[in-house]
């Protein structure tokens, strides 16, 4: 169905005041109509922040709770004080594997979306293709992907790549499945109507279907991006050395358990600021195309 | 056909072209296998400049035949002719509309109307003028730069007439443009339609399930009957030109929508026909 009588973006400017405020105003602005298109992912950013800090709180909350009322020992369960000391002890060797599994992940990432797009596309436009692809997808998603570890090991050696290579054989397939459903979910009167414009079928899918796909392909992004930090960290088990799985690996063999909750709290802040960067990213590029599905 | 040109519309710029169906038959398998016949037998000669309405139950094959028409569908008998050629390819001096006003979310109105020459791979720059021409005869000139999920369904219906416009196409291909919008706004954008098409000079075939806008419209109302479907009548409505809302109050008007309401209620009906709905 068509979008319902809608006004002009009415524009407010945003405080960046007290936390009490701005969630006001934002409930308040909730039931409004469209706002400016920036201040709309400024105001769901600030929120979502706010809930992100009161998350950590109340995990925070229960952590000492954990501690003071429940007695549970230092060696099983540090204090949050000892792990913000094992913070500033390691903190080059955090520093290091955390850049290390950066690196990791944003390579997996860019090979898994390059790969997975270019993939969807036959898979998306030759039925013959899709019947014979999501076979293969299935199977090869089937496979715990720990299991290849060691075979790429083999095939790549220990290193960097290896651990690339296992973040990529998970993370491409959720490109590949919503990139493809994304150009076939298309309307076909729109591309009819491309057609009667003499559009040839390279016009149509730059100009229309790509952008069509656009919200559904940023769906497997987000999916893409928190498996390409999974796939990273298994490949640091196996293979060892560097990285900030490996780093947990380590810790925990030294019983160094202020380190380990260290290395996973480092882990947890990367996949969320990879998660809010291509969220971010989403609001941008999707900023005019409207929250739910338009056409009926 | 052309009506007495108002200052406020630009002249004609491009003739229409005549068109034809010869014999047109469509058969398509369904999910069953089974062998459906759509359309059969479908003659109809189109002078240029002509604004043909063609009405039918619901499933007649009357969208089908507009797309072969248009040569964004192949017919499986016969063939249809435009401007003397056979059209074996979608018609890209034809300005299309369909139920759904399929503009594109992330472009501006402006830029939507504008789409028409990108697609062609022309620049567009040259056009702008047309196209906020165009708005303003819609009383849209402030939204060119609005996005379409801020306006009402009539108002992006407005903005997918400007489209099919802009380009100043011979022929103009309408398959139930207004059939998702309430009463009030389709009358208003039935005047609107009316004073645009008469401008232009376009031919135009007009695929719609409303007996009113068909008579108020069209010069003809081609009437379809259900599956297979065929021509069963086709009346010439004799209503003088410019066709504005005073039109809907001349006695004639109501004896042509009753004459059409009658032929339609006498087939429509879902009967004891042989066609098997997929």
């Amino acid at each position: 169905m068509s979008g319902t009588g809608q006004h002009a973006p009415t524009r407010h400017k945003v405080h960046p005041g007290t936390g009490g405020d701005t969630l006001g105003a934002d409930r308040a602005a909730a039931g409004g109509g469209p706002r400016g298109a920036a201040e709309l992912a400024g105001r769901l950013a600030q929120m979502t922040v706010v809930w992100y800090v009161v998350a950590v709180l109340l995990v925070w909350l229960a952590w000492e709770i954990a501690i003071v009322v429940g007695g549970t020992p230092d060696y099983l369960l540090p204090t949050p004080s000892q792990v913000a000391s094992a913070f500033r002890t390691y903190r080059e060797p955090l520093q290091h594997h955390a850049w290390f599994t950066t690196r990791e992940v944003l390579i997996a990432f860019a090979l898994s979306v390059a790969g997975g797009v270019l993939l969807a596309i036959p898979v998306a436009f030759f039925k013959s293709v899709e019947r014979v692809a999501y076979p293969l997808i299935v199977m090869m998603q089937a496979v715990p992907k720990v299991a290849l570890g060691p075979l790429f090991i083999v095939w790549f050696g220990f290193g960097l790549s290896t651990n690339v290579v296992i973040g990529v054989s998970v993370a491409i397939f959720p490109v590949i499945v919503n990139t493809a459903l994304g150009l076939t979910g298309i309307d076909p009167d729109l591309v009819r109507l491309g057609r009667s414009m003499g559009g040839s079928p390279m016009r149509l899918f730059w100009l229309v279907r790509l952008p069509t796909a656009l919200p559904s392909i940023f769906a497997g992004l987000k999916v893409a991006v928190t498996f390409a930090v999974i796939g990273a960290v298994v490949g640091e088990f196996i293979v060892g050395g560097s990285g900030l799985g490996y780093l947990t690996v380590s810790a925990s063999g030294n019983q160094n358990v202020p380190l380990l909750f260290a290395s996973v709290i480092a882990l947890a802040v990367l996949g969320v600021l990879f998660y809010a960067a291509i969220d971010v990213a989403e609001r941008l590029v999707l900023r005019h195309h409207p929250q739910s599905g338009n056409r009926g | 056909m052309t009506g007495s040109t108002t200052a406020k519309y630009p002249a004609a710029a491009a003739a229409g072209l005549p068109l034809r169906a010869e014999g047109l038959g469509k058969t398509f398998r369904s999910a069953r296998g089974a062998a459906v016949r759509a359309l059969d037998g479908i003659d109809l000669s189109i002078a240029p400049g002509e604004f043909v309405s063609i009405l039918g139950p619901s499933g007649c094959g009357k969208s089908t035949l507009l797309a072969i028409l248009a040569g964004l569908d192949k017919a499986t008998q016969g063939a249809a002719v435009v401007g003397g050629k056979p059209v074996t390819a979608p018609l890209v001096d034809a300005g299309v509309m369909f139920q759904r006003d399929l503009l594109l979310d992330w472009h501006t109105c402006e830029d939507n109307i504008l789409m028409q020459f990108k697609m062609r791979g022309q620049p567009t720059a040259p056009h702008r003028d047309r196209a906020r021409e165009l708005l303003a005869l819609v009383g849209m000139e402030s939204a060119a730069q609005r996005y379409p999920r801020e306006l009402s369904g009539g108002m992006r219906q407005r903005v997918a007439i400007c489209r099919a416009l802009v380009h100043e196409p011979p022929l103009l291909f309408l398959d139930e443009p207004f059939g998702a919008l309430d009463a009030l706004t389709r009358e208003n954008l039935n005047t609107e339609l009316a004073a645009l098409t008469a401008h232009s000079g376009a031919t135009v075939v007009f695929v719609t399930h409303g007996i009113d806008e068909a008579v108020f419209l069209g010069d003809r109302a081609v009437v379809m009957s259900a599956r297979p479907g065929r021509i069963i009548a086709d009346v010439r409505i004799d209503l003088p030109h410019p066709r504005g809302a005073h039109i809907r109050e001349l006695p004639e008007f109501t004896a042509y929508t009753a004459r059409l309401r009658k032929l339609l209620a006498h087939d429509g009906r879902p009967d004891h026909r042989e066609g098997v709905r997929p």
